[in-house]
Order: C-alpha cells, then sequence, then structure tokens
C-alpha cells in the first residue's frame, strides 16, 4: 500500500492534471476546474520557493556553526542582511498591505538589489569576448558558417560596419530579418514535438527524474 | 533618472556604485573578499526580496480572498505547498512527490497545449506559404531560403535514420542552415551582453558626474 501511495497515485495525478489542462485548450473559457488548478499550482510554486530559501540559509548556518575559514563571516553577513531585508518588508506588509513603503526596504531594492542584479547580469559582457574567440574560429565550413553571420550581425548594430562597406548593414540585416529565420523555426518545431514526447512520457509515468526518484527508494 | 539629492539616496548610489566595483573586482583582478562580501549581499537582499515578494504578499493575496469567502478547498493548495517542504527529510521526502505531481502535470498539461498552435502549426504555415502575388524575385529567394532550410534543418533532428545519402546531403544543408542560425544568434548575444556591460559604465561615469545622469 506504501508503494502504491509512493508512486502510482502520484503518477496518477500527475496524468488526471496533465489530461484536464489539455483538454481546457478545447474549452477555453467555459471550464472553471483547469483554471482553479492553475491557481492552485501558483500557489504551491509560491511556497515552495521558501524551500531554497531554507536550504541556503541552513547551509549557512552550518558554515557559521562550524567556523567554516574564509567562509563564515561572510554567512553571517547573509543571515543579517536577510533578516534586515525581510523583517522590513513585511513590516511594510502588515502595517500598509505594500512591502515597498517601507522606506528600508525600498531603499534596499532600488540600490543594493537592483544595482547589483544589473551589475551581475552584466559581468557576462567580460567573458563574451572570449567565448565568441572561441567560437568564431573558421576551422570547418559549419565554423565559417557561424563565423561569417556572426560578423556581419555584430558589425551591421555597430555603427563602425556601416563606415567600413555600406553593403554590411544590408547583408546583416539579411541575416537577421531571413538567414536566421530557418533555424529558429527548425527550433521551434523540434521542441514542440520534443515537448509533445516528454509531456507524453509524464502521462504514461516514464518520466520520473522530477519526482527525485533515488534508485532503490 | 535626475542625479538624487535626497541623503538616503546619494548614500544609496554610491553603496550601489562602490558594490558595483567590488562585483567587477572578480573578472577584472581574481576571487577576494571584497567580492564575497557584495556577492553574499546579493544573495541575502535577493532571497529576502523573492520570499517577500513572491512567496509570502503573492500567495497571501492569492489565498486570503477566497478563503474569507468560505472556500475551504483553497486550504489544499496550501497543504501541498507546504509538503514539498518534507523534500528535507529523506525519510519522508515522498511526500514532496505529490505537490510535484501537481505542478509537473500543470506545467507538462499547458506546455503541450501551448506548443500545438504557436509552434508547430504556425511555423509550418508560415514556411509553406509562398509571397503574395507581384513579389519580386528577392522574396521569392527568401521564400524558397526559408522554405528549404526549415525542412533540411528539422531532418537534422530526425534521428531514425542513419545520415547518408540524400538524406545525408539534406542533414548537411540543414547543418549549415543551423549554423547560420546560431551564428547571428550569437552575434547578437555578444552585443546585448556588450551593452549590458556598456550601461554599467555609464552608470560608473554618472555616478561621478562625468556623464549626465
Amino acid at each position: 500500500m506504501a508503494e502504491v501511495l509512493r508512486r502510482e497515485v502520484v503518477y496518477l495525478i500527475t496524468a488526471i492534471v496533465t489530461v484536464i489542462m489539455f483538454i481546457e485548450f478545447f474549452f477555453v473559457g467555459t471550464w472553471n476546474v483547469a483554471e482553479e488548478l492553475r491557481t492552485w499550482a501558483t500557489i504551491i510554486a509560491n511556497i515552495s520557493l521558501g524551500l531554497g530559501a531554507v536550504r541556503l540559509l541552513s547551509e549557512h548556518a552550518k558554515n557559521i556553526q562550524k567556523r567554516r575559514a574564509g567562509v563564515w563571516p561572510f554567512s553571517i553577513w547573509l543571515w543579517i542582511i536577510f533578516l534586515i531585508t525581510i523583517l522590513s518588508g513585511l513590516a511594510g506588509y502588515v502595517t500598509t498591505h505594500d512591502a515597498m513603503k517601507n522606506p528600508l526596504y525600498n531603499w534596499l531594492f532600488r540600490w543594493p538589489y537592483t544595482s547589483l542584479g544589473q551589475t551581475l547580469y552584466a559581468i557576462t559582457g567580460f567573458y563574451i569576448f572570449s567565448a565568441a574567440y572561441r567560437a568564431f574560429r573558421a576551422r570547418n565550413i559549419d565554423a565559417a558558417l557561424l563565423l561569417i553571420a556572426g560578423c556581419f550581425v555584430i558589425l551591421t548594430n555597430a555603427p563602425i560596419g556601416g563606415v567600413i562597406w555600406g553593403g554590411i548593414p544590408v547583408i546583416g540585416r539579411w541575416f537577421l530579418d531571413y538567414g536566421q529565420a530557418p533555424a529558429m523555426r527548425c527550433f521551434l518545431i523540434v521542441a514542440a514535438f520534443g515537448m509533445l514526447a516528454y509531456g507524453f512520457r509524464a502521462l504514461l509515468g516514464r518520466e520520473r527524474g522530477f519526482y527525485g526518484e533515488v534508485a532503490g527508494e | 533618472m535626475p542625479y538624487p539629492t535626497a541623503p538616503a539616496d546619494v548614500f544609496g548610489l554610491w553603496v550601489a556604485w562602490l558594490l558595483m566595483l567590488m562585483i567587477y573586482s572578480y573578472p577584472l583582478y581574481k576571487e577576494n573578499p571584497v567580492f564575497r562580501f557584495a556577492e553574499h549581499t546579493y544573495i541575502g537582499v535577493m532571497l529576502a526580496i523573492m520570499l517577500v515578494r513572491t512567496s509570502i504578499t503573492t500567495t497571501i493575496n492569492m489565498v486570503a480572498p477566497p478563503l474569507m469567502k468560505g472556500r475551504l478547498d483553497y486550504i489544499i493548495p496550501i497543504v501541498l505547498g507546504f509538503m514539498m517542504y518534507f523534500l528535507l527529510s529523506a525519510r519522508y521526502r515522498w511526500i514532496s512527490r505529490y505537490p510535484i505531481a501537481v505542478l509537473v502535470g500543470a506545467g507538462f498539461g499547458l506546455g503541450m497545449r501551448g506548443v500545438l498552435i504557436p509552434n508547430i502549426l504556425n511555423q509550418v504555415i508560415s514556411t509553406i506559404t509562398p509571397p503574395a502575388t507581384g513579389a519580386g524575385a528577392v522574396d521569392w529567394w527568401n521564400y524558397i531560403y526559408i522554405a528549404i532550410g526549415t525542412i533540411c534543418a528539422v531532418m537534422y533532428f530526425v534521428l531514425t535514420w542513419e545520415h547518408r545519402g540524400a538524406m545525408g546531403y539534406a542533414t548537411r544543408l540543414g547543418r549549415w542552415i543551423i549554423m547560420i542560425g546560431l551564428g547571428a544568434y550569437f552575434g547578437n548575444t555578444v552585443l546585448f551582453r556588450m551593452a549590458m556591460l556598456s550601461g554599467r559604465a555609464q552608470f560608473f561615469l554618472q555616478v561621478l558626474k562625468i556623464a549626465p545622469m
């Protein structure tokens, strides 16, 4: 019985929810069950997000507890800044129903959070040229085509391209408008078929990796 | 955004500027305590903001109104959500499979129905629809290139037949088409990342009042 609860019932729930969501496609706007299930899934996902926080914070608590060399002072700082941010946000939400109305939370959101987010996202700019150097090496026809298309697109979007030769923006625009269209269209079609195949495998209980099943469990 | 005048904002601007330099000390020098400080600051603040905005406030806003109206069925997703936390227990980990089952089912159901028309049907229609009457040679060339290119590129992913003979020629052409597409895409990515980085460089100068804000 325990085995049935651990496996078969779980696969059955996945299959039922998948079918309900899929069938709604043919009755859009008239079937509330799927709409309710979507809301449920969003609520579950939102609550589950805290799991990552719990896991991360417990790891940092362990660092502090074990005084892990070179790490634990940063773990203390992470805990402090986390507590300051979450308490100020909750204070704002409890008092005004809007966390952003708390001045401290607003300040933390506006300056450290936004700026660091942009900075970390832009950090790849430092590495993209070395990646481009490795990708854009014409070792064979495939790589040469990659190089040609990439260079034309880069030079088209950079003002210097048109200055070097007036034809560069024309060719670059062709690559952007038509040259890349078949590949992108192919990716969409192939990914869609992959999604359908993967979905049917999950529906039949053949795809189980996402349940976190461990061999012998 | 004009240069801030309120003391808290001026202080925030300089904090943001310093944190940015701390982060860039990693690619420009090597991993160091200053970088780790900024990194941990971001993780702590981001984690708290994510919890406040998504896990706590959004969930309360979604759950409270129906519960207040007597919709007790909304207790089920709350219970399911907290069942996910059994992932932390080796013994009771299997309980977390129930909320995962709902999430996976909803995801696959929505994904499967979502790809049918836009990703398959519309793409095939766009590929086989010829240019309108009176179209020029360039339009016809583009149409033929996209149609043949798409078919050959899709054939490259057909793995149930060996890529030999006529199939081999078609898949080789398909691979070239894919390379052209990836090259254009990568070129765009390079430019986008550089634009992001130049935005940060601009911020660096703006805070120092060298460039206008």
